[in-house]
């Protein structure tokens, strides 16, 4: 059974929940607390899975308690549940929230998050994992795109357009925007996938705030890890992005489909860039057992940590909020028939460019690619193709080595 | 001052004129003798001063026709003549005067008299010299007046007993449009001006029945170019000789620039509180609306499952109507109980609709409040509630304060209605409200739960209402007290106020309802504002259009007349 906090400062508040929640009351063991105080007090007496906390309290307010929380017990999925509208105070919360939802809040909306919350630490089922993961506000981009990006914001003649290119093309900005912008936050009806767009929806003015007041966004500290070279691997997800969103265009996928494509695809390593920059050592211990044994990567990872990096990757950014075409896209891109799915997918967008870009050579039978689910790809009827897809492939193999 | 008149004789007659020419040297004159009319004239139209003594007859111009020509052709000097002769006529002596003469001695005349008759032209002579140059000064000091009355940048009117225009400034002519040359002498209700003429007519009225210069008045009126502007106006009354009839004079300024500063200043000034106030008022909504939501969703939710249960209790009653029942029924209708969580429902479901009800109350109180206080559609005075208004005030800013302060209210039940512009009266107690919720916040520590206090009192003092704000704030320092109500003076940090908070609210208080704004304070225990309104409809503090013209041009802020009215109390 899965155990709930909820922290407001309004007693009507916590007894609507209850009340609301009430139907729930077997699958979730719901506590409720007035005041930041008395929630911590709860969470040390017993295991929380997930803390919906209201943001503006006397003593100590939303941001601080989950603050504490990260702290102290960083595995508890955070929630801010706050009628405030105020830049200032969403600001000041970003750092410790996973998700911020507005009061009021649909109780339908609130059910599917907290759900939602509840099914991502089945996905992970490795506590030390969950905790690394949940302790990340950022997830950290390539030095010289911080640089960019910091120096374009700095900059009096400032771009929205320049930004939305930077952000897009770096796996940690494309992340945190696209987080911010699919919260309560923003107020937005529907989800955003296009980090570009999500940039634009913020603008200027926010995304400086963010970024240099603020410091959603970090830089990598730390270096290569042995086995895996940090360049190609942001290389490696820039151009599966942009062969997703190819492969969707070319099986003419609608609008929306191509940009969770696009955003999938850039995404899916994300776990990798979580378990480099938390577990260097242990993690290149798994990379040397799969050059050496010739183990699949995912394997080696399930074996020695518990959890794959698709696993990792998808629960912080179903943590954060993102979409969920793009967090299933990223926890299935190495095993798509874990997911329930019909015709195009940006899982099986994905999952194609992923296995492409890694296949030597480009031009192979599709049953030669190595890491192409080929019974995956039959049952969806989409084998005759591949071939296609390849050739996409290599033409943007070829434009990339021409530039 | 003249010195004595020179003297001047005319006679044909060598020896009358040697004669006489050696008395009157004797007796100290200085003499001129003349044995004819002509060298007499053009010796006299030298002279300023002059006593003529004359012959009738004589050649050339005789007495007659020299008192004549004098009199004609020389009015820059100021000539006695006595006239000297045999022809001693009735008829001759009133033609004589007739003539021009002062004076008329018949011939031999004696000495004595004729030096009696010279002394008193001498002293008529000083008189008229006397005269002269009073009134010289007199002119002079009109002059300057006049001057300065041009100089004036306010319209100046003035309108005689008979409601006539006497007087006419180059500003009430540029401004109006109309040269003084057209409307001097002419009824002021005639004088082609375009303003409100009903309001100018009956602030005459109220003028010309009080006896005393009007408040300033504001009232529309079109430009010499056409354009229309606002025109700020007082007259005062001049009581004319006995006092009987009363005259006006009508000070006015083209106000119009200063009333759009004035306006935008207070807009922006609002703009910013409700800009401030907006997201607080959005979260006193939320907060309500969310557990009116949930509540709401868990009656859907529980009428569902006690729908099915009495589908079920419907069920039972069929079959003990036909005698029916079984176990299996009776076991399925607990099972259903228990599902639906009878207990739970019984005791939640009246519950989850009092706290409903109190949601939508709280919802309803706070959007309502933000009417009352933003008082849309309504500009003028009107009769105000002062104690629903102060807490309209509080709720709307209610999330300004609830986390640093308890806010205490004491209303005085017996205040009567006061007249008052309803969204400008909310609008001062909520910049003083938010400045104390702050000068609180700077002494608590509200991680550790402290909180201060507001404490707002109404009291009805005789023919005023009295409203007190107490913090128990940081006080205000003795060097900041004298500025409170200053343009532009703020304590908070750049981009938290604009300083116009409490100098709005002493223009507010004092010229828009002639009320008075005080406070004490003592430094670390807190401050109190104290605001005073006139119960009964009064006139609102006099402001001369001159006044207005003076800030206008030497941009001296009314404010700075302020800390002249501020009471402090320096315990600390």
């Amino acid at each position: 059974m899965k155990r709930i906090l909820f922290v407001d400062d309004e007693e009507n508040v916590l007894h609507g929940l209850r009340r609301m929640l009430h139907p729930f009351r077997k699958e979730w063991e719901m506590v409720f607390t007035i005041g930041s105080e008395a929630a911590l007090k709860a969470l040390a007496q017993t295991e929380f899975d997930v803390v919906v906390s209201d943001m503006r309290m006397p003593c100590m307010d939303g941001a601080q308690l989950l603050n504490e929380v990260k702290r102290r017990h960083p595995q508890v999925v955070r929630i801010i549940l706050s009628g405030h509208s105020e830049m200032e105070t969403i600001l000041r919360s970003v750092g410790p929230t996973h998700q911020y939802l507005a009061k009021p809040c649909d109780s339908e909306e609130l059910k599917k998050v907290i759900t939602r919350a509840c099914a991502l630490r089945d996905l992970l089922s490795e506590n030390a994992l969950r905790a690394l993961a949940s302790q990340m506000s950022s997830i950290p981009s390539l030095p010289q795109t911080y640089t960019e990006i910091v120096t374009e914001l700095q900059s009096p003649e400032a771009s929205i357009q320049r930004i939305g290119q930077i952000v897009s093309k770096d796996v940690g900005m494309a992340a945190k925007v696209l987080q911010l912008v699919n919260s309560a936050f923003f107020g937005l009806r529907h989800h955003v996938s296009d980090p570009a767009q999500a940039a634009s929806f913020l603008g200027v003015d926010t995304i400086k705030a963010l970024v240099l007041s603020v410091h959603v966004f970090s830089q990598l500290e730390f270096a290569d890890v042995e086995g895996l070279c940090l360049d190609t691997l942001w290389t490696h997800s820039a151009m599966t992005g942009a062969l997703a969103k190819k492969i969707i265009s070319e099986e003419d996928g609608s609008e929306q489909l191509r940009g969770d494509a696009l955003t999938a695809g850039l995404l899916h390593d994300t776990g990798k860039l979580i378990l480099a920059a938390n577990l260097p050592e242990r993690y290149a211990e798994v990379l040397s057992i799969v050059r050496d044994d010739g183990a699949s990567l995912c394997e080696a990872e399930r074996q020695h940590l518990g959890n794959t990096h698709a696993e990792v990757g998808a629960y912080l950014l179903g943590l954060w909020g993102l979409p969920d075409p793009i967090v299933e896209a990223v926890a299935f891109h190495h095993t798509p028939r874990g997911c329930l799915g019909e015709g195009l997918t940006p899982l099986m967008a994905v999952h194609v460019a992923n296995a492409l870009m890694h296949a030597p050579g480009h031009s192979a039978e599709a049953t030669d690619i190595p890491s192409l689910d080929v019974e995956y790809i039959t049952q969806l009827g989409l084998l005759d193709r591949v071939t296609t897809w390849q050739s996409l492939c290599s033409e943007m193999a070829e434009g990339a080595a021409a530039q | 001052m003249m010195t004595t008149p020179h003297l001047v004789i005319a006679d044909d007659d060598e020896v009358v004129l040697h004669l006489l020419e050696i008395r009157l040297r004797k007796a100290g004159y200085q003499v001129t003798a003349c044995n004819n009319g002509d060298d007499a004239l053009v010796t006299i139209a030298a002279e300023k001063f002059a006593i003529l003594l004359a012959d009738w007859n004589m050649p050339g111009l005789t007495g007659i026709e020299l008192c004549e020509r004098i009199r004609a052709s020389l009015p820059q000097c100021t000539v006695y003549i006595i006239l000297l002769t045999g022809n001693d006529q009735p008829e001759q002596i009133a033609a004589g005067f007739a003539a021009g003469a002062d004076d008329y001695l018949v011939k031999p005349a004696n000495a004595v008299e004729l030096r009696a008759r010279i002394q008193v032209g001498v002293r008529i002579l000083h008189l008229i010299a006397e005269h002269a140059e009073h009134t010289a000064k007199v002119r002079r000091a009109h002059d300057r007046t006049e001057l300065l009355l041009t100089s004036i940048p306010s319209i100046l009117v003035g309108i005689d007993a008979h409601g006539r225009v006497i007087r006419w400034n180059q500003a009430a002519a540029e401004t109006f449009g109309c040269a003084a040359a057209d409307v001097l002498g002419r009824p002021i209700h005639d004088c082609r001006v375009h303003w409100e003429w009903d309001r100018v007519k009956s602030l005459l009225e109220k003028c010309r029945a009080a006896r005393r210069t009007t408040p300033r008045d504001e009232l529309r009126f079109q430009r010499a170019d056409g354009t229309d502007g606002c025109l700020g106006i007082s007259i005062t009354p001049v009581p004319w000789e006995d006092g009987a009839d009363i005259g006006f004079l009508i000070i006015a300024a083209d106000i119009s620039q200063r009333k759009i500063l004035q306006s935008q200043l207070a807009q922006s000034q609002k703009l910013e509180s409700m800009g401030q106030l907006a997201a607080g008022i959005a979260h006193e909504i939320n907060t309500p609306t969310q557990f009116v939501g949930d509540n709401t969703r868990f009656l859907q939710d529980a009428f569902g499952d006690l729908q099915s249960l009495l589908g079920k209790y419907r069920e039972l009653i069929e079959c003990s109507r036909s005698e029916s029942v079984t176990p299996e029924l009776l076991a399925e209708i607990e099972a259903s109980e228990q599902a639906a969580d009878l207990e739970y429902l019984a005791e939640e479901i009246p519950q989850a609709i009092t706290q409903s009800l109190e949601g939508v109350e709280r919802v309803t109180r706070i959007v309502r409040a933000m009417k009352d206080f933003s008082h849309p559609g309504s500009e003028g005075m009107e009769s105000v509630d002062l104690n629903k208004a102060i807490a309209s005030t509080v709720t709307v800013a209610r999330n300004e304060w609830k986390y640093v302060a308890e806010l205490i209210t004491d209303f005085d039940e017996s205040l009567p209605l006061v007249p008052c512009l309803a969204g400008e009266f909310n609008q001062v107690i909520l910049n003083i409200v938010i400045n104390a919720a702050h000068a609180i916040a700077d002494v608590v520590d509200a991680e550790a739960g402290e909180k201060g206090t507001i404490r707002i009192t109404t009291h009805h003092d005789g023919d005023w209402a009295e409203v007190r704000i107490t913090d128990s704030g940081t006080g205000i320092s003795e060097e900041h007290r004298v500025k409170v109500f200053d343009h532009f003076f703020t304590t908070k940090e750049v981009g938290k106020g604009t300083g116009q908070g409490l100098a709005i609210a002493y223009s507010v208080v004092t010229e828009k309802h002639g009320g008075t704004i005080t406070f004490e304070s003592e430094l670390g225990k807190g401050t109190t504002f104290i605001i005073r309104l006139p119960i009964e409809a009064q006139q609102a503090r006099v402001t001369t259009a001159e006044d207005d013209a003076a800030a206008e041009a030497g941009g001296a802020p009314p404010a700075d007349t302020a800390p002249a009215l501020v009471e402090q109390t320096d315990d600390a």
